[in-house]
């Protein structure tokens, strides 16, 4: 509780909750689409092999994670270097020990954290049916790939209901916009795997 | 020996922590403190405020160890009392 105190303190001293919130919803979107696209090639193209399509998803999804704590953390932290040189200009004085100056050094390392987790998280949670397929025996890879692109899907409708609702337009829209993105890029898919 | 009971500071400060957090972290200090702060100028990045703290016994190095944590300078010492009672007359004649 006091560590959550802690990280909502460090967030709102700069005014950082809004980013945070923004890398969550477009790395969440990103590990989405990207594990959908692994998904759609594997099914298009009759991919049967259950490990490969694990270890190509995950693989995926731990180089997202990877990609987006260094980058983030990169670039958050520089940028938050830069505001707190300008901020100690102005008022003549070493910030690095005052609060605002840790909350520069918390801030890039929680950004880049939530930056990093969430495509992974994403790719994670479509892959499931897959990572279970074992406790299924004799189960149709195609009902597997089904239950996936139905979690695909569910989450990428509900990223946008969420920013149907950040935006206060209707959220239904917002859930639809977001849907529609996932269709294109499974229909493009098929027709790469028809050639 | 002599305590301080009110202290008015000029304090130079960065936009955040907001000057509500500057009161209630001061003011956790002690049981006995009261605080108020008035913001006197905003600059682009910075803002000056007078503050103004009453107390049984105020522990100067503390405040001045906060404010320096909260990211603040204390600019001028700018009233100090000191002893049995507030003089009055200085209290109002500086009570904005």
């Amino acid at each position: 509780m006091k560590f959550h105190k802690h990280i909502k303190e460090h967030l709102s001293l700069l005014k950082a909750h809004d980013i945070v919130r923004r890398y969550f919803i477009m790395n969440f979107f990103d590990g989405s689409l990207t594990t959908l696209g692994i998904l759609s090639g594997a099914y298009f193209t009759n991919l049967n092999n259950i490990q490969m399509i694990i270890g190509a998803t995950l693989g995926a999804g731990i180089a997202m994670f990877i990609a987006g704590l260094s980058g983030a953390y990169l670039s958050e932290s520089a940028e938050r270097k830069h505001q707190l040189r300008d901020l100690e200009r102005a008022m003549l004085k070493n910030l690095e020990k005052s609060t605002i100056g840790q909350a520069s050094k918390f801030v890039p390392i929680y950004t880049s954290i939530v930056d990093g987790i969430s495509p992974l998280l994403a790719s994670f949670v479509i892959i499931l049916p897959f990572l279970f397929s074992h406790v299924f025996n004799d189960i149709d890879i195609k009902i597997l790939f089904y239950i996936s692109f139905a979690i695909c899907f569910s989450l990428i409708f509900t990223l946008g209901l969420l920013l149907g609702k950040l935006s206060k337009e209707n959220i239904f829209y917002g859930g639809i916009k977001a849907l529609l993105i996932g269709i294109i890029t499974a229909v493009i898919i098929s027709l790469i795997g028809k050639i | 020996m002599a305590t301080i009971k009110r202290l008015i500071l000029d304090i130079l400060k960065p936009h955040q922590p907001t000057v509500i957090k500057y009161a209630e972290d001061i003011a956790n200090l002690d049981k006995s403190y009261s605080v108020t702060i008035k913001v006197i100028e905003i600059d682009d990045k910075t803002e000056t405020v007078e503050l103004v703290i009453e107390g049984q016994a105020i522990d100067f190095k503390k405040l001045e160890s906060l404010i320096h944590k909260l990211g603040g300078s204390i600019h001028s010492i700018d009233e100090v009392s000191t002893g049995k009672n507030i003089i009055k007359h200085f209290y109002h004649d500086h009570k904005r």
